[in-house]
């Protein structure tokens, strides 16, 4: 599906130095809490360039955001939105909530539609309550009121998200259920796989979590 | 030489050049205009931020109901000002601009505090410049901020701007704000914010031996954010007279 970023353009697509485009990422919103979990497996082709990725990337003490796709452009967007964010939080006096980082991830999306950041994020954070919001690369911006997932894995996890998510669920429930989901895609998917990066975030800050498959 | 004031040495030529004694002369010859300009007032209370402004006939067959002095910047924000009313328009129409821009780019409405300094901002760059000159505008933010406190932030002609309970600027300054200091109160329903605010302006016109007996609700722009509902906005003429009415009798 990355295919069509090119807008009709023909790419030459070359074994090896194909961008990092493989991966599954899973964002769960319970009631106290939002869950983050993403596979540790970078791809670049056929190869498997790495095993220990980290796809997802805190912007500050209360959001996070994971990464799908191109991860140059993830980390360019990450930086930029933090830096705006610390800016504006200094300037304006005001501490952002999750959705004033989506809004903005938003906007620079879609302010390079036509020569996009080739990437699916989901952002959650806690500020008044706990949010998730998934965008996609054209800067499509939506909040999530229970679970979602990106990338080349997100066709199975969804799966095990829909089967496994109640209401009421507590943070150790949400966290088993987000490794599943990951862990179920890298049996099927080959670009996503090696492990699951969770990261916890609660009204009293953030934590993480590694589980290595051996 | 030595012993002529700054302006006669040429200091109030460039705005960008100070005086020996640390004056800009164009700076405050700008605070010179926002003290001639019509009367605006701001009051806030625990429950409402009102904005009031006084209009005059100039000449007899002027329209004043075609001159609007108290503006509607976002849905939770108004201004008023007092000096050049050219100036002032183009400041109001940034106001709107930074106001609907952080909207857009944040998804949620701007803050008093952050929209009056991007204004200032402005401000302060036509005192730092060669070429041009100081806005001739002393401006009065107020409303009610997204967290729901109210708000009321003047900004000056230099760049400055400061937080207040209470402010009047203008040619009235004075005395409205001796009526203000002497019966401003924390604790007010809307109704009684908006009426200090009146009384306040009407006690600073009488100094000024203007004729009270003949004001009209044309004679008056005024705007209310409220706490409850967190929205800003203008008072009809209806709703002018009415409190006119409270407050004359």
């Amino acid at each position: 599906m990355f295919e069509t970023w090119k807008g009709g353009l023909n790419y030459t697509r070359e074994p090896g130095i194909e961008p990092f485009h493989g991966t599954t990422t899973v964002g769960i919103k319970i009631a106290d809490a939002v869950v983050l979990a993403a596979d540790k497996r970078a791809t670049a082709g056929h190869l498997i360039a790495s095993r220990t990725v980290k796809k997802i990337v805190k912007i500050t003490d209360n959001v996070a955001m994971t990464i799908a796709g191109v991860v140059a452009d993830a980390q360019a967007l990450a930086d930029t939105v933090r830096a705006e964010m610390e800016y504006y939080s200094i300037t304006a006096k005001t501490k952002p909530k999750v959705k004033n980082y989506a809004n903005l991830l938003a906007r620079i999306l879609f302010s390079s539609k036509w020569f996009p950041y080739i990437v699916q994020l989901i952002v959650g954070g806690y500020d008044d309550s706990p949010r998730i919001y998934s965008l996609d690369w054209y800067g499509s911006v939506l909040e999530e009121e229970s679970f979602t997932s990106t990338g080349s894995g997100s066709p199975i996890a969804l799966g095990v998200l829909e089967e496994g998510y109640r209401s009421g669920m507590s943070v150790n429930e949400a966290i088993e259920l987000a490794k599943k989901a990951v862990k179920a895609a890298t049996m099927r998917d080959s670009a996503s796989g090696d492990g699951v990066d969770i990261v916890i975030i609660e009204k009293s800050g953030s934590r993480e979590l590694t589980v290595k498959f051996t | 030489m030595a012993g002529l004031p700054g302006q006669a040495m040429g200091y109030d030529r460039a705005i960008t050049i100070f005086s020996p004694e640390g004056k800009l002369y164009q700076v405050e010859y700008a605070f010179e205009a926002v003290r001639k300009g019509w009367t605006s007032l701001g009051v806030k209370s625990n429950s409402a931020v009102v904005l009031l402004s006084e209009k005059k006939y100039v000449t007899k067959l002027m329209e004043l109901d075609s001159i609007e002095k108290v503006f509607i910047i976002d849905d939770h924000i108004g201004v008023t000002f007092a000096g050049f009313g050219s100036d002032g328009r183009v400041l109001i129409d940034y106001a709107r601009l930074v106001s609907i821009r952080h909207k857009l780019l944040y998804g949620d409405p701007i803050s008093i505090e952050y929209l009056t300094k991007q204004v200032a901002d402005i401000k302060h760059q036509y005192t730092q410049y060669g070429g041009v000159r100081p806005f001739g505008v002393s401006m009065i933010f107020g409303g009610i901020d997204p967290d729901g406190a109210p708000r009321l932030l003047r900004t000056e002609p230099g760049g400055q701007y400061i937080g207040y309970h209470a402010i009047a600027i203008g040619m009235g300054a004075q005395g409205a704000n001796e009526y203000l200091e002497a019966h401003y109160k924390h604790d007010m329903t809307p109704e009684e914010t908006l009426e200090l605010a009146f009384k306040a302006m009407i006690y600073s016109m009488q100094q000024r031996n203007e004729n009270i007996k003949e004001l009209a609700e044309e004679n008056f722009d005024a705007g209310m954010a409220l706490v409850e509902t967190g929205k800003f906005g203008k008072l009809s003429r209806g709703e002018v007279k009415d409190v006119l009415s409270r407050v004359l009798s």
